[in-house]
């Protein structure tokens, strides 16, 4: 069943649809609010009020405009961007609590986990056009045309954005890049091999 | 970093990311909002049993106000503003809310709500207050911005 005839048996007080579709995109929108914003309280009202949305009809969705799922992901951004310019004045807390090490190999893990975290600092540090597109097609696998409809702009325009938004994530990335690490142990000067 | 050294990073974070999820009580709460927005109209096309309950209350709460205000007019102005005070309820927590403990300085923020945005909110008590679509409510807010608990205010 796609996401459209899940809506129409929504708007009737079908509660299995609302279910289906809540499962469905919850994720999604969470994921993409948390990697624009590195905060986790605002990635979930993000998705309290693009849901709220739903509940109440989806009123603004035309399926002429475009998938449903694009639609929600522009009503999670209209929602992120609206707190993100009323709390402008305050400075950025990051939440996020990271992943966790895993026990097996707990040095690659914390590589890797550093790794990501830098990724993660940079794509916040991405002026906002270029971290959408990003996000969305970059890390959440949105295509080029349901990411258009979410941004309110052509799907060109946002493979040029996701261009941009590239090349600037690996410069930042090679300016933030941690010391080489050193092949063995320190030595002394004069002291024994 | 190369076009492959990126495109492996971001692989990399979208898969650690893949379990990262709302916690269960953003969906308890749009349940409820559910719940809230597609049972209104059952009572809008006839009096049906909910209906009459609602009535039924109306009708004893208008009684239990009668009964107030002859009591009050018999003891004087003083004895009515303290009970007035008391009439409000205590502070509860929101569903959503992790509770009053972790908080160490918060403010009471008074509030004019529809109950849609309350079950928004995570509140699905019954709401024996107000007589319209909104609510009047004090929030008690803690010092990091988040809303603890609510009361209503008669």
């Amino acid at each position: 069943m796609t996401d459209e005839h899940l809506l129409l048996l929504l708007r009737g007080g079908d509660e299995a649809a609302f279910t289906a579709l809540f499962r469905a995109w919850q994720g999604p929108i969470y994921r993409f609010a948390l990697r624009m914003t590195g905060r986790e309280s605002l990635a979930e009202d993000v998705v309290q009020e693009t849901f709220l949305v739903v509940v109440n009809g989806a009123a603004g969705y035309e399926p002429s405009r475009g998938a449903f799922r694009g639609w929600l992901f522009g009503v999670a951004r209209n929602q992120l961007l609206r707190r993100l310019r009323s709390e402008r004045p305050y400075l950025p807390m990051a939440e996020d609590r990271g992943d966790p090490i895993a026990p097996d190999d707990p040095h690659a893990a914390l590589a890797e986990r550093q790794d990501l975290d830098r990724l993660r600092r940079a794509v916040l540090s991405l002026p906002e056009h270029y971290r959408e597109a990003l996000v969305l097609c970059g890390l959440q696998g949105v295509s080029y045309d349901d990411a258009a409809t979410a941004l309110g702009c052509a799907s060109g325009t946002v493979r040029s954005r996701l261009s941009r938004g590239r090349d600037m994530l690996a410069a930042r990335l090679r300016d933030d890049a941690p010391p080489p690490v050193m092949a063995g142990p320190l030595r002394l000067a004069g002291g024994e091999p | 970093m190369n076009e492959k050294q990126l495109d492996a990073l971001l692989l990399a974070a979208a898969e650690a990311d893949r379990d990262r999820e709302t916690p269960d009580r953003v969906e308890t709460a749009l349940f409820a909002a559910f719940r809230d927005r597609h049972a209104a109209p059952a009572i809008a096309r006839g009096p049906g049993l909910r209906a009459l309950r609602d009535w039924a209350w109306a009708g004893m709460a208008a009684a239990a106000a009668a009964v107030a205000i002859v009591a009050a007019l018999q003891r004087g102005p003083e004895t009515v503003a303290t009970e007035q005070a008391e009439a409000e309820s205590e502070f509860v927590p929101l569903p959503y809310a992790t509770g009053f403990d972790d908080v160490d300085a918060v403010q009471v923020v008074q509030v004019e709500m529809s109950r849609t945005a309350l079950a928004g909110l995570g509140y699905t008590g019954s709401l024996a207050v107000g007589d319209g679509a909104a609510v009047r409510a004090e929030l008690l807010v803690g010092n990091d911005g988040v809303a603890r608990g609510i009361r209503f205010v008669q």
